[in-house]
């Protein structure tokens, strides 16, 4: 319980990584919970980081995080074994995701109105997570609030799963090109927002990080 | 018609994805030296990158396999009630839909006597053999008058009358009589 299981498959992981993660899948299937919930303790990271960067709200994720692998179990036995089983967990939370946001236009809930989400736990800080400033992390919820939501888990998918174009695309269940330009969009809807926000004086605080003169470096 | 812009733009988001090679790296960075415009997105664009590289992956707060665990056994406590309820509703639904049948498939053979005039035959005889019964009653008052307005001058017919008159008045002396020895109110006037 101590010890904080990476996922097997999103670092590269061990060849017995591996084979464990097979052997908690089959007996799952058999009906052994605790082999389910070793699976819920391996990847309850990433799939809680999805669905938080997807929904915005620690409270939504958490929600959204449990339904996730309610889903993948009571789906389990059409899970497909070719396939990676993080990837098949990240397809699964996607679309929740997804849904629900579809269906938060109709509540017009703004993430500003949502509770604070300093509370947060978080068992293991990351090192980024403690330097990084409030600014920085309201950035980042602007730039993805900016996105419709497949282009947002396009993105999320791209950065903090570091999927391949391939993967993505897998795992939204769509074609590589498709994800080529919801990528190449979601750019340019991203750039255009946050130099709106930059336009506004009141909001510029909140959106400015250190410009970066990128331009003509090798 | 694409532009050389388009393609930039294109080859930028490639860029950052790092899914381009040497040879179009260098005609990016060829075009964004000469075009302020795409020079500008490059700089927007790398700035959002930044961003979100640098943003941390987030983790649940502790005792979310626990958590997870509760709900799982609620979601089948759940399930179980309403397979419950559907059972329920099945059965129900079923019972009516048995008795529904039971009766429709009387009903039907009771049709079809009547249609075929079986039954109606025999209920009409019924209903004549009933209006005959009250012909008949009928008939027997008019015999019985009629045997009363001949006989009420016959001398037998008188001393029967009167035999019965004084029997009856004697029942009610003794009957009467008993009956006031037991009441209540006749003690008080004793
Ligand atoms: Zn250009």
């Amino acid at each position: 319980m101590a010890v904080l299981v990476l996922p097997a498959t999103s670092r590269g992981g061990g060849r017995n990584m591996v084979d464990e993660e097979r052997n908690w899948i089959a007996c799952a299937l058999q009906g052994d919970d605790d082999a389910f919930g070793q699976l819920v303790e391996a990847y309850q990271r990433p799939v809680f980081n999805l669905c938080y960067r997807m929904l915005g709200s620690p409270t939504e994720a958490e929600d959204a995080a449990q339904e996730t692998f309610i889903r993948a179990y009571t789906r389990l036995s059409s899970y497909d074994a070719d396939r990676k089983f993080s990837s098949w967990l990240l397809a699964i939370a996607s679309h929740y995701c997804i849904d629900q946001l579809r269906r938060r236009r109709f509540k017009l809930v703004s993430w500003d109105d949502l509770p604070p989400w300093s509370w947060l736990p978080d068992p293991a800080p990351q090192p980024e997570e403690v330097t990084l400033n409030r600014e920085a992390k309201h950035q980042v919820r602007a730039l993805l609030e900016s996105l419709p939501p497949d282009y947002r888990a396009a993105m999320i998918l791209r950065y903090w799963h570091e999927l391949s174009y391939e993967e993505i695309a897998r795992v939204l269940d769509t074609t590589v090109s498709a994800i080529k330009s919801r990528l190449f969009r979601a750019r340019q809807m991203m750039a255009a927002s946050a130099a709106q926000a930059e336009a506004m004086p009141v909001a510029t605080a909140a959106a400015g990080v250190g410009g970066l003169e990128a331009v003509g470096e090798g | 018609m694409r532009t050389e812009c388009d393609t930039c733009g294109e080859r930028m988001s490639l860029w950052l994805d790092g899914r381009l090679d040497r040879a179009q790296i260098e005609q990016m960075e060829a075009h964004i030296t000469v075009c302020p415009i795409c020079r500008a997105t490059f700089v927007a664009w790398r700035r959002a990158d930044t961003g979100l590289t640098s943003a941390p992956t987030v983790s649940p707060s502790l005792g979310f396999v626990a958590r997870f665990q509760t709900r799982l056994a609620a979601r089948r406590r759940r399930r179980y009630v309403w397979a419950g309820l559907v059972t329920l509703a099945v059965a129900s639904v079923g019972l009516w839909l048995a008795v529904v049948a039971l009766m429709a498939v009387s009903g039907l053979a009771v049709w079809q006597d009547v249609s075929a005039g079986g039954l109606w035959g025999q209920m009409i005889d019924i209903f004549l053999a009933l209006g005959e019964t009250g012909v008949a009653c009928v008939d027997l008052a008019l015999l019985v008058t009629r045997a009363l307005e001949h006989g009420i001058r016959h001398p037998a017919f008188v001393a029967y009358t009167l035999v019965t008159v004084g029997l009856l008045l004697a029942w009610a002396r003794i009957v009467g009589g008993r009956v006031r020895v037991y009441s209540p109110m006749a003690v008080d006037v004793r």
